[in-house]
């Protein structure tokens, strides 16, 4: 059986700018490189084609010199100079990426019992975030009503990776601080301190960390919301995975806290992961825990964010 | 900052921050800054998303610099870094919501000698990069913006020679018909940029056909 080595396109009869770029790069096998360069010969639109693809490189190197913006340098000075010292180990990227702790699979058992039960109280409950003022359910030491029902409908207890629904307000300019707050929070929760209310039948302490709580949404907008409150309140370790397994580099790092609070008027879901690479930050997804529902389909994502870890 | 440190070596440099000297990193990247720069925002395609990349590469070398071992210059180095950076940041957010660039009169053919229409070549240009895949579009970054040598940009993206000039081959075919307008007023100008956002990568770091279809060596004609 004989190898076919002429690189010129059946159909077109052309060669293309794949099999040309190949010949300019030496990546041509010797048969095919010679075919492609008789072809060249005898064939104008080959010629103008293959001159276009070796322009290629000539367009890119026109590009204009960057310089560094003053304020992207002012700030990279600001972060080396509160860096710690240089270390003696190394983290390697390769290490960190193949990290695999499998965070949703120890979240799984029971997550669908659980969502099952807690869509009944969502049902009857969808105004659960509801806050009058600058007072909030969570603030003030007050479960919301769903939070109670929450509290006694759930049945399984879902350790570390469970979701918290303080209603926070997330915003813009704030947020490294409630982040970082609200992992503190959970952190003590871990440690076997009390925090503020959760899903797993947490009352808040009154001096729990909990994160500030501004102003929410109006009640014609969060209290009508059935659908959305059913899917706040379904959001779980497990959905957060879900929803965010092809958005997440390693998508089995194990999230530091899953709050359902707002954001911009909206129900969010805030999962804040440690970032692989750098025990500094964070990384915050804030998104529509509506993905719950359809964790297969298209996930919006309000806010992709790293911050600063303290 | 004394002037001792303008005429020492990037390597003497690094191996002074190791030691525990607190400024001589803040000088080494200072020496390299527009470059690393350059590259992180053509890699990214964003200017925020290029400073948030360089932040997390410029610290993980400043902790990581004693893994240095100098087998390579302190520069190839630091660009590994930093690509690195860039496409662990890509692959994470891929599917972040996209942000449209402005829009662009791509009718006229772009005169590289005036300043505004450098600007709105460098634009058009980046605009093309983020059409193609990452892996791709970082080779290039690396090779044909940047000049960097073949076996330079692979010790940066870490992979074989012949894997770089394949990506180059495949990112340089995808970008003919998104460029060919700026050289040729005749030729059609693209119709859509699908640039809003650099093209991500695969978690494998493969893309399509591309690398993946044959890294190194080389390739047969059309079966």
């Amino acid at each position: 059986m004989s190898q076919h080595h002429d690189p010129v396109h059946p159909d077109s009869g052309h060669l293309t700018p794949e099999m040309l770029a190949d010949l300019d790069e030496g990546l041509l096998d010797l048969e095919s490189a010679t075919h492609a360069e008789a072809h060249l010969t005898h064939c104008q639109p080959c010629r103008r084609l293959h001159a276009l693809v070796s322009d290629v490189s000539a367009v890119l190197g026109d590009l204009p010199d960057e310089t560094m913006p003053g304020d992207v340098w002012r700030g990279l000075q600001e972060s080396l100079e509160r860096a710690p010292k240089a270390a003696t180990t190394v983290v390697p990227l390769d290490a960190a990426r193949s990290r695999r702790s499998g965070w949703a699979g120890r979240a799984l058992s029971g997550v669908a019992v659980a969502a099952g039960v807690l869509f009944v109280g969502a049902l009857i409950l969808p105004g659960f975030l509801e806050t009058s003022g600058d007072d909030a359910s969570t603030a003030d030491g007050a479960p919301s009503a769903a939070d109670e029902a929450a509290d006694q409908s759930e049945p399984v207890n879902l350790a570390k990776y469970d979701v918290t629904r303080t209603g926070t307000q997330y915003q813009t300019a704030r947020l490294d601080s409630q982040v970082t707050e609200l992992v503190a929070a959970r952190s003590l929760k871990a440690g076997g301190e009390s925090s503020y209310g959760t899903a797993d039948g947490e009352n808040p302490a009154p001096d729990s960390p909990a994160p500030t709580v501004a102003s929410t949404a109006p009640e014609s907008t969060l209290g009508s919301d059935v659908a959305a409150a059913r899917s706040s309140l379904l959001f779980s370790a497990d959905a957060a995975r879900l929803c965010l397994q092809d958005h997440l580099y390693a998508p089995d790092l194990e999230p530091l806290a899953i709050d359902i609070g707002l954001w911009k008027g909206q129900r969010a879901a805030v999962v804040v992961l440690p970032v692989a690479t750098d025990v500094t930050k964070l990384e915050v997804w804030i998104i529509d825990p509506s993905c719950a529902d359809n964790p297969e389909g298209a996930v919006k994502v309000w806010l992709y964010k790293t911050v600063d870890a303290s | 900052m004394g002037p001792d440190h303008l005429t020492r070596s990037d390597a003497e440099l690094l191996a002074a921050h190791v030691a525990g000297d607190p400024i001589t990193f803040t000088t080494l990247i200072a020496r390299h800054r527009d470059r690393l720069w350059a590259v992180a925002l053509r890699t990214m395609g964003d200017p925020d998303d290029a400073a948030d990349a360089l932040q997390d590469a410029l610290l993980a070398a400043h902790r990581g610099a004693a893994g240095f071992r100098g087998d390579a210059a302190v520069t190839t180095w630091l660009h590994r870094v930093v690509v690195n950076a860039c496409l662990d940041r890509l692959r994470r957010i891929k599917a972040k919501p996209t942000v449209p660039l402005p829009e662009h009169d791509s009718a006229h053919p772009v005169e590289p000698s005036d300043p505004i229409g450098r600007r709105e070549l460098a634009m058009e240009i980046g605009r093309a990069l983020a059409a193609i895949p990452a892996d791709q579009r970082a080779a290039l970054v690396l090779i044909d913006v940047e000049g960097f040598s073949v076996h330079e940009a692979a010790a940066m993206l870490d992979c074989p020679p012949g894997t770089v000039k394949s990506r180059c081959a495949r990112g340089r075919a995808k970008l003919v018909p998104l460029l060919q307008h700026l050289r040729n007023p005749d030729a059609p100008t693209p119709v859509t940029l699908k640039a809003s956002k650099p093209a991500g990568s695969s978690p494998s770091g493969q893309d399509g056909r591309s690398d993946g279809r044959n890294n190194e060596g080389q390739r047969g004609g059309a079966q």
